[in-house]
Formats: C-alpha cells, sequence, structure tokens
C-alpha cells in the first residue's frame, strides 16, 4: 500500500515535469531553439500567481489564463528582441546560438528577480493546500488532483489546436519544412512568432502549480533541468509522447524515495536519463514524431 | 613569425609585470581580485579547449573542478603535501573525464551538451549528500597562510594553460583537434581518429579545471563541500568564452577581465547586478558578434573576421 502511495506522488510530479517540458519541446522540435531559460520564464509566471494571490487574492487555478496573457506577451517581445535573430544563423549554429543566449537570459531573469524580490522562498497557500482526498486509505492531495486535470487538458488542447486549426497546422508543416511551407503561402515569420509565443504561454498552468510549491528566482534551472530530461527521454520533438515521458520519470523517482530515501530524489531521474541518452538516444517513446 | 614574436614578448611582459604587483602594490584587495581572474582565466581556456577548439560543448565543467577541489582539499588537509595534493586533483578530474568522456563523447552535438549538464547535476546533489557540511582548513594551516604564495600560484597556472594552448594548437595534435571540430565527417574520411582527439581534447581541459579546483580548495579557508560543484562553474566558463572570443587564446582572457571587472564594479552595492549585465552583454555578442569581442576591432574596421566555432 505504502508503495502505491509514493507511486501517486510520483504521478502527481510527473504530471507538472509534462507540462514543464512541453514549452521546451515545441521550441525545440518548431524552430531548433533550445531555450534553457525556460524554468526562469515558468519562475516569472509563478511569482505572477503569487502576487495576483497576494494582492487580489485570486486562485493560482483560476489565474492562469492571466498568466498565459502575461507569458503569451513575454514570449513576443522575447522572440522580437532576441530570438527572432537567430533566423539569420545556420539551422546548426542556431542550436548552439539560442542555447548561449537562453544562458545569458537566465541570468538576466534570476538577478532580476532576485533585485526585484529577494531571494526568500515564498509560496501561495490556499484554502485546500495540505488538504487530501481519502480513497481506499490512499491520499490524493486535491492539489495534485488538479495537476493531473490540468496536464490532461493542456496535452489535449494543444494537441487539438496543432491538428485541427490553420496556426496549427501552419506550424506542424513549417516545422517539417519551413521552405516549401512558405512556397504554400504560409507566412513563415508569423508562424514562427505564434509558435515560439505558445511555447512560453504553455507553462502557464505549470507555473500556476509550482507557486503552490515554492518559489524563490534560483530554481529555474531545476525546472528547466527536468523538462530538457523530458525532451530526450521521449525522443526530441516528439511531443505526443512528453506527458507518458514525465509520468514515467516521476513514477522512476517515487520508487527511488521509496527505496534508497529523499535526498536523492533527483539523482535516480538522471541516471536513469544518462542511460537512455547513450543506449537509446532516439528516446524511449518510439512511434512517429508530431512535429 | 614577426607577430608570433611579438606575441611572445608581450606575454612575458604581462607575465613580468603581474609578477611585479604584490613587490610593488601593497594591500590584499588587488592580490584577491587578480587571483580570482586568474582562477577565472584558467576555468575558461579550460572550456574554451572543449568548445573553443574541439567543438564540445561540455556543460559539466563543475563535476571536474569539483572533483578537483574535494581531492586536493581532503588530501591537503590529511597532510599530504599541496603540491602533491592538486597534482592528485587534476588527475583525479582527469580520470573522471576519461570515465564519463568514453561513453560521454559518443553523443553529440547538444545530447552531449544535455548529459554532461546532466552528470554535473548528478555530481552536485551525490557531494551535496555525502558531505553536507563546511570544509574548514586546520589551525595551523591559517597561521601559515600566504596570499602572495595563492597569488603566483594562480598566475603560473594561467600562464601555463596559456602557454599550452598556445604549443597546442600550432602543432599537429591542434590541428587534428581543429579538423573534428570543423568537419567531424570531413576529418574522419581523411583518416583522422576523431574519438582520440576528442579523448585528448577532453583530458587536457579536465587536467586543468581540475588544477584550478584545487586552488579554489587551496585559496578558501572554509566553504560547504558543495560549492565548488555548483552549475555556475559550468555556466560561467562558458559564456566568458563566447563573450571573449571562442577558439581565440585573447578571448577568454579578455572575457575573465570583463566579468570580473563587472563583479567588482558592483560588489559593494547589489552584487547581482554584474551577473545580469554580463548576461545582456552575452546576448549582444552572440547576435550581433559571433566571433566575440576580439573580433570587434576588425568589424569595426570593416571587414569581415574569419568564421570562429
Amino acid at each position: 500500500m505504502d508503495i502505491l502511495q509514493f507511486a501517486i506522488y510520483g504521478l502527481i510530479n510527473g504530471a507538472l515535469y509534462g507540462m514543464v517540458a512541453l514549452g521546451l519541446s515545441l521550441a525545440y522540435g518548431i524552430m531548433g531553439y533550445l531555450n534553457v531559460a525556460q524554468g526562469h520564464l515558468i519562475i516569472l509566471g509563478a511569482y505572477g500567481s503569487y502576487w495576483l494571490f497576494r494582492i487580489w487574492g485570486v486562485d493560482p487555478f483560476l489565474s492562469i489564463p492571466i498568466l498565459m496573457i502575461i507569458l503569451f506577451i513575454i514570449g513576443i517581445i522575447l522572440y522580437m528582441a532576441v530570438y527572432s535573430w537567430l533566423l539569420k544563423f545556420q539551422v546548426i549554429s542556431r542550436l548552439k546560438s539560442s542555447l548561449l543566449i537562453s544562458f545569458g537570459l537566465m541570468l538576466v531573469f534570476e538577478n532580476m528577480a532576485i533585485l526585484l524580490w529577494t531571494a526568500d522562498e515564498r509560496a501561495v497557500t490556499t484554502f485546500y493546500s495540505g488538504k487530501v482526498a481519502d480513497i481506499f486509505g490512499l491520499r490524493l492531495p486535491y492539489i495534485g488532483l488538479g495537476t493531473i486535470g490540468l496536464a490532461i487538458i493542456v496535452v489535449v488542447a494543444l494537441h487539438l489546436f496543432l491538428t485541427k486549426t490553420y496556426f496549427g497546422k501552419a506550424i506542424r508543416a513549417t516545422a517539417q519544412d519551413w521552405e516549401a511551407s512558405q512556397l504554400m503561402g504560409i507566412n513563415v515569420a508569423r508562424t514562427y512568432l505564434v509558435s515560439f509565443a505558445l511555447s512560453i504561454l504553455i507553462a502557464a498552468p505549470a507555473a500556476a502549480v509550482i507557486s503552490m510549491r515554492v518559489i524563490s528566482p534560483g530554481i529555474g534551472v531545476e525546472w528547466t533541468n527536468y523538462g530538457l530530461v523530458l525532451v530526450i527521454l521521449a525522443g526530441v520533438g516528439n511531443i505526443n509522447s512528453i506527458l507518458p515521458a514525465g509520468l514515467f520519470l516521476g513514477l522512476i523517482e517515487a520508487i527511488s524515495v521509496y527505496l534508497v530515501g529523499a535526498p536523492y530524489t533527483g539523482m535516480a531521474g538522471l541516471v536513469v536519463f544518462v542511460l537512455v541518452l547513450l543506449f537509446k538516444p532516439q528516446g524511449l517513446f518510439k512511434g512517429r514524431a508530431a512535429l | 613569425m614577426g607577430t608570433d614574436l611579438k606575441k611572445l614578448i608581450l606575454f612575458l611582459l604581462m607575465i613580468t609585470l603581474f609578477a611585479l604587483i604584490p613587490i610593488v602594490i601593497k594591500g590584499d584587495y588587488l592580490l584577491n581580485v587578480l587571483f580570482l581572474l586568474f582562477l577565472y582565466v584558467v576555468i575558461a581556456q579550460s572550456s574554451n579547449i572543449m568548445v573553443g577548439y574541439g567543438g564540445l560543448l561540455n556543460v559539466g565543467q563543475a563535476a571536474f573542478f569539483g572533483t578537483g577541489a574535494l581531492v586536493t582539499r581532503l588530501t591537503w588537509i590529511s597532510g599530504t603535501p599541496f603540491y602533491l595534493a592538486i597534482l592528485l586533483g587534476g588527475f583525479s578530474a582527469v580520470a573522471l573525464s576519461g570515465f564519463i568522456g568514453l561513453p560521454s563523447l559518443r553523443l553529440r552535438g547538444h545530447y552531449f551538451a544535455i548529459g554532461t549538464l546532466a552528470l554535473a547535476i548528478i555530481a552536485r546533489i551525490t557531494i551535496g549528500n555525502l558531505f553536507p557540511g563546511v570544509s574548514f582548513i586546520p589551525n595551523e594551516y591559517i597561521v601559515g597562510y600566504s596570499l602572495i604564495l595563492r597569488y603566483y600560484l594562480a598566475l603560473f597556472l594561467s600562464a601555463a594553460i596559456i602557454l599550452i594552448i598556445y604549443l597546442v594548437f600550432n602543432s599537429r595534435l591542434g590541428l587534428a583537434i581543429l579538423s573534428t571540430r570543423d568537419d567531424e565527417e570531413a576529418a574522419q574520411a581523411i583518416g583522422v581518429n576523431i574519438f582520440k582527439y576528442k579523448v585528448t581534447a577532453f583530458a587536457l581541459s579536465s587536467f586543468f579545471v581540475g588544477l584550478a579546483g584545487g586552488l579554489f580548495a587551496f585559496f578558501y579557508i572554509s566553504y560547504y563541500y558543495y560549492v565548488p560543484f555548483g552549475l555556475l562553474w559550468s555556466f560561467e566558463p562558458i559564456l566568458i568564452t563566447f563573450v571573449g572570443g571562442a577558439g581565440t587564446i585573447a578571448g577568454p582572457i579578455l572575457g575573465s577581465i570583463l566579468f570580473v571587472a563587472l563583479k567588482e564594479a558592483f560588489a559593494f552595492t547589489l552584487g547581482e547586478i554584474s551577473i545580469l549585465i554580463f548576461g545582456i552583454v552575452l546576448i549582444l555578442v552572440i547576435l550581433f558578434l559571433p566571433g566575440g569581442l576580439v573580433s570587434l576591432p576588425q568589424k569595426l574596421r570593416g571587414r569581415t573576421g574569419k568564421p570562429i566555432v
């Protein structure tokens, strides 16, 4: 029974990891950008959620639409100010340059957050924080149930957007072959802009959930790290496998906590990750890439 | 050869100048700052060997820096003569690079970068759990603490790595490493053993990072054991290298000077502004000056420089 309880916590964490990784995977699959500042952007969003709660008492789950708008605007600005310049680079150096630039952004965001909000750890405490539903002796935290629900909603919504709408189809076409897409009359520049902003705003639900755990300027890199691990586990650009990969990683971690103990939580996942990287670099999850 | 001679004279002149500083100027502040500068020159040049000359974006430097620091500190404190201890630190970093490098070098491009990052995090978590406390040096060591000795050691190390990079990359070995960076397939096609040269670059870089870690352990009287394993020791040298100019000798030196100067300029206000500014400089350099700051004069004169990396 105990291990089942651990597994439930693992799945909840895994759902959150999945939401964190979606944006990274999108930007990588569509534009070949590796945006390691994603975690820091999520933390910025989490601060947004925190202040919305503190000042106006907005519930973190309800703040998600507002966060999406804020992150969308940040994404547009970032793209126009920084990332759009990278398009003139060759595809191969685009990756390295985007990596370095997002290193720079990491430094900027992290230190901006320290200057604005100090390095203290904060968290939103709602009236349902820490409350659990008891089902057959298993404790299911309400926030955790909300996290899993959100993850499913986000993944389904993204899937519908990419497969059913004009913009989504344009994004997929551009990801496959931007030159051909341009010849077919797709506005590639605008598609890149939208997909980059999408890769940022899709982090809003993750930001809201993280604001109910713990936020501090320095933890962005930890979330980026989870995101990167998932991008590789799922197979680069394979968006449909991000959530399964996240749940898998969450379970691995939970089992390792059960067996080895909490101090090594982050390690088991990373060790699995390194093994996958070495022996199965195309990712654990076979199947056609979504992009 | 004329320019080579000029470079050599400039190099020797700088070394002499820095060597004279402790004799001419009294006061610890400048020596502390310059120590930091030399330390950054060493780790930035090591990362330059990897990414600038070898084309390998190693984000795991922190693991090697930390290993060098840990081994040096533990052996030194337990009574081994320091020079032996720091060499042990350097070689254990090389051993780690062999252990990690052999499998990880099979990865290419971003896989290598992310893989080495993961290893650095694994090392950081493991050390944080195994050695949760603060490392102090024994009292009798504090009594004999000499800043000037540490200063000269750092100066020596940074001069040594510059000299070695110069010698290596003007030799057959260096050309082979460069060829794996520029076009792996072509190099392989004409019979260059890519794997061997990548391992060589990795080992050379790790050796100096390990020594730099040893210097860190020698310099600080007390620090948390996990501090030299912190991810910033991976990120900062890479950023410094690219801001200055990857694949050049002057680049990482220039980058380190800018980095340490910014750090010191804002040290007494809010320590973090310097890193924020450095981040912005980095972004601007990557976008508009891909050759780094060293290519600025060339760019201003309107000449198109040789593409770097």
